[in-house]
């Protein structure tokens, strides 16, 4: 840092170098991927430095969404489809599940509380390795495995333990006299929960909400082990595909990659600005 | 002691229906799991006393060395002495190859007999060809494949009698508590216990009568004496059934009826909390002791106690990347990635931080795009970029003269230089954020008394924005650090372990263990070591917050 005696100038001047710079080279990757992405080779051998597209093409998109499988099966519709329906349904079970939970346990003391609690935060630590094969096990006496209706249960479950202690951390914050207020204003607890509580814990709320969608369409460890037929795939199985052993489709991946970050990246900028309320409030600090 | 009234006796009624599958259910799946093994078991046996009938198949030259042979035949009419008729369908040798069956074998009428056994999809030898016939054959000595073939009735173990049981101990247990009240605990200890014998034992008794019929069965043909299978119910055995559950009832009893007073007065709560609870039951805690299960079992699913532990911790020592290696590789990959990007992300939130910046929020918003990322896609780009011949890292060299680098190539170091540089661009905008918040909640009039006092910038820093900056960057980073410890993704998907698995950090370790070498009773081995570490440190750094947090207030 400069020293206290430079003029506020050249300090601001510094700093905007700086930032500049190191914006560049953080978003210097993701320009890569773009150039790669509209080099119209599926797969890509250019090793020139420049982030500037030489050529602009769309075939690697084109090749991507119009994939189809032997029988015919449009594959990019059907993938697309089964990770918006998984990731959408698991944001709203996980969520609601969370949210009752974690005002359950942020307003009322109760036997089991604490332990409770605290199994929810050892479960965070569980190592996924062993967690497979019994759950392949499990999944499949239940009849879930290759459904989406499978998938969802998992993520959104697994999901819990980090929504139920982000919220919580967040409710805490949230002072008591305001729901007392409601209480004696004739207002039964579930409307005290709806148009008291969770209005104010938006941030929180949206914050875990967009790290369950992110996580559920993100993931494709057991969404790989789960599902078997390439129709029930979801994207990320897809693009992992792409980068295989021995050949790699880095054009296809670029490609797919940028559609599939679009609406995550998206939305994760849409709700940035409750970020740092959200996680300071919340999670992190909360105890 | 006071009389108690009776809502009380209902809650600790309740709370007995509570704790009775508490109980009840270990014992259960407990002596089930040893009938099944025994009842596989005979299965094995059932394999070797095969080799009786001729089918009159040469081995070929080729398979010689495979001893073991499966034939699917199939299946074809039984006539009333059990004696089978089928046709030779497919061959394959003990590593599962497809053998040719000879042109004159193909098809041929072959003559099996053999008696019912429990059909077995775990015998390799064996296979089933419908609901009723199976099929299996062995070599002998003068390389003729013998095989039996067999009218197979589905074995199942016949467990309505300890349901019975089960029920009826229940509802005594719970009619018990209801008229008598459970003053004292030692009583309703014994009819615990008692319970969960009783069930255990007509458990055993049901195996045995199955084991019964199987052993009838397989005696039938003349050549083979029929073995005797009995599970032994040894005195050991029930005052150890008698005892876990006398701890167990005794130590839960006065819980669990709190635990039951509990919801009956805010049953709301609960319910609320309930379905979570259920998911987590199901699809996170059975896993996890399903998996810590495994632990304790070699590939074939015997227990083997402590051996896949003692074999972790204790390395024979002729590989190079053994246990030890790894950990510190994963402790070095954790320490550099977690301070790298505290460095990084604070530092940048001080660059950040003043509000008269213009276009900050710009900066911000381009500076988190690696969080945004997934990071499964960040891990496959900068595998790309660390590309020998056509990645920019080495075009980058270039531009300065120096050689290209075979980054993903056999060395360690550049291996661990690509990891780690990839997951520092992936994790420091999280406590950049964090940072940035933290940054905003100090009072501005702290660094106003600072200044008047004559502190200089790095003096403000040092005395006024670490000290406050601590309670929100300390849980981050404990976060940061259980991350990073377990980041699959990026290790799995950028050096893959390379060179010779050497750069895994142990969470990749498990699960090469797990998905390449199929060890399974290693891999949950291996995670349960992994976890083990992680809770010690989450309780070290647990303490330690509570300790600096008494400090501060």
């Amino acid at each position: 840092m400069s020293s206290s005696r430079t003029p506020p100038k050249w300090s601001s001047l510094l700093r905007h170098a700086f930032l500049a710079v190191f914006a560049f080279l953080t978003i210097l990757p993701v320009l890569w991927v773009i150039k790669i992405a509209l080099s119209g080779e599926d797969t890509f051998q250019g090793s020139e430095l420049s982030p500037i597209p030489s050529v602009l093409s769309l075939k690697n998109f084109s090749d991507v969404v119009l994939a189809r499988d032997a029988q015919g099966n449009w594959l990019f519709g059907r993938q697309l489809l089964n990770s918006l329906i998984v990731s959408g349904l698991t944001t709203v079970i996980g969520i609601s599940l969370a949210c009752t939970a974690a005002y359950s346990f942020s307003r009322f003391r109760f036997v089991g509380r604490r332990s409770l609690l605290m199994l929810f935060l050892v479960s965070q630590m569980f190592p996924g390795i062993l967690m497979m094969v019994p759950l392949y096990v499990i999944m499949q006496k239940m009849g879930l495995l290759d459904t989406l209706v499978g998938l969802v249960v998992v993520y959104s479950i697994t999901s819990l333990p980090f929504s139920v202690w982000m919220l919580k951390g967040y409710f805490d914050t949230i002072p008591k006299d305001l729901e007392e207020a409601a209480i004696i204003d004739g207002a039964s607890p579930v409307r005290v929960f709806t148009s008291v509580i969770l209005p104010l814990a938006m941030p929180a709320v949206a914050i875990t909400a967009l790290f369950s969608f992110m996580s559920a369409w993100n993931e494709f460890v057991l969404a790989y082990t789960f599902m078997s037929k390439e129709t029930s795939f979801t994207l990320p199985v897809t693009i992992r595909n792409y980068v295989g052993e021995h050949t790699v489709k880095w054009g296809l991946f670029a490609a797919s990659s940028l559609l599939v970050s679009i609406p995550v990246v998206s939305l994760f900028f849409a709700l940035q600005r409750y970020l740092v309320s959200g996680l300071t409030a919340g999670g992190v600090k909360g105890g | 002691m006071k009389r108690k009234d009776a809502s009380g006796a209902l809650d600790r009624a309740l709370g007995f229906f509570v704790l009775l599958p508490l109980v009840i259910v270990p014992a259960y799946f407990f002596a089930r799991s040893e009938v099944s093994r025994e009842v596989s078991r005979f299965d094995r046996w059932r394999a070797v006393a095969i080799g009786l009938l001729d089918l009159g198949h040469e081995v070929p030259d080729e398979h010689k060395e495979a001893l073991d042979f499966r034939f699917t035949v199939k299946a074809g009419e039984v006539d009333e002495f059990g004696i089978a008729k089928g046709t030779v369908v497919q061959a394959f040798d003990a590593f599962g190859r497809t053998i040719k069956v000879p042109p004159d074998e193909e098809g041929k009428l072959v003559e099996l007999a053999g008696l019912a056994r429990a059909p077995s999809q775990k015998d390799p030898k064996c296979s089933l060809l419908d609901e009723e016939h199976i099929v299996c054959a062995k070599t002998t000595n003068e390389s003729t494949v013998k095989g039996a073939k067999v009218r197979a009735t589905p074995v199942r173990l016949d467990f309505f009698l300890p349901f019975v049981v089960l029920l009826l101990g229940s509802a005594f247990v719970f009619l018990y508590s209801f008229f008598i009240g459970v003053r004292e605990r030692a009583v309703a200890t014994a009819m615990g216990a008692i319970c969960a014998v009783a069930s255990v034992l007509a458990i055993r008794s049901c195996a045995n009568r199955t084991l019964d019929f199987l052993v009838a069965s397989e005696s039938l043909l003349p050549s083979v004496p029929a073995p005797q299978h009995h599970l032994e119910t040894g005195v050991g055995f029930v005052l150890f059934v008698t005892l876990v559950t006398a701890c167990l009832v005794f130590f839960l009893a006065s819980p669990a009826k709190s635990f039951m007073e509990n919801i009956r007065q805010r049953p709301s709560v609960y319910a609320a909390i309930a379905p979570a609870l259920i998911g987590m039951l199901v699809l996170v805690f059975i896993p996890f002791f399903m998996g810590v299960y495994l632990a304790f079992l070699d590939n074939e699913g015997n227990f083997i106690g402590l051996q896949n532990f003692a074999e972790i911790l204790f390395p024979s020592g002729t590989s190079d990347t053994n246990f030890y290696f790894t950990l510190g590789v994963t402790i070095m990959w954790t320490v550099l990635n977690v301070s790298l990007h505290v460095v990084i992300g604070l530092f940048l939130a001080l660059v950040l931080q003043s509000e008269r910046l213009r276009g900050r929020s710009i900066y911000r918003v381009l500076l988190i795009v690696p969080w945004a990322v997934p990071n499964y896609i960040t891990a496959l780009i900068w595998k790309w970029i660390f590309n020998t011949q056509y990645g920019p890292a080495n075009a980058f060299l270039a531009l300065f003269g120096a050689g290209p680098v075979d980054w993903l190539g056999r060395s360690f170091w550049t291996n661990f230089l690509a990891n780690l540089v990839t997951n520092t661009w992936l994790g420091f905008p999280f406590m950049m954020v964090i940072s940035l918040g933290a940054l905003q909640s100090i009072p501005q009039e702290l660094y106003e008394a600072a200044k008047i006092d004559g502190a200089s910038r790095w003096a403000q820093f040092r005395h006024v924005t670490l000290p406050l900056l601590k309670p929100a960057l300390f849980p981050a980073i404990i976060l940061g650090t259980i991350w990073t410890f377990n980041m699959f993704n990026v290790v799995y998907l950028v050096s893959g372990g390379a060179p010779d698995n050497k750069t895994n950090i142990l969470i990749t370790e498990a699960y090469r263990l797990f998905r390449v070498l199929k060890n399974y009773g290693m891999a949950a081995a291996y995670s349960l070591i992994i976890f083990a570490i992680l809770l010690v440190y989450t309780a070290l750094t647990n303490r330690y917050t509570k300790a600096e947090e008494s400090v501060y207030e």
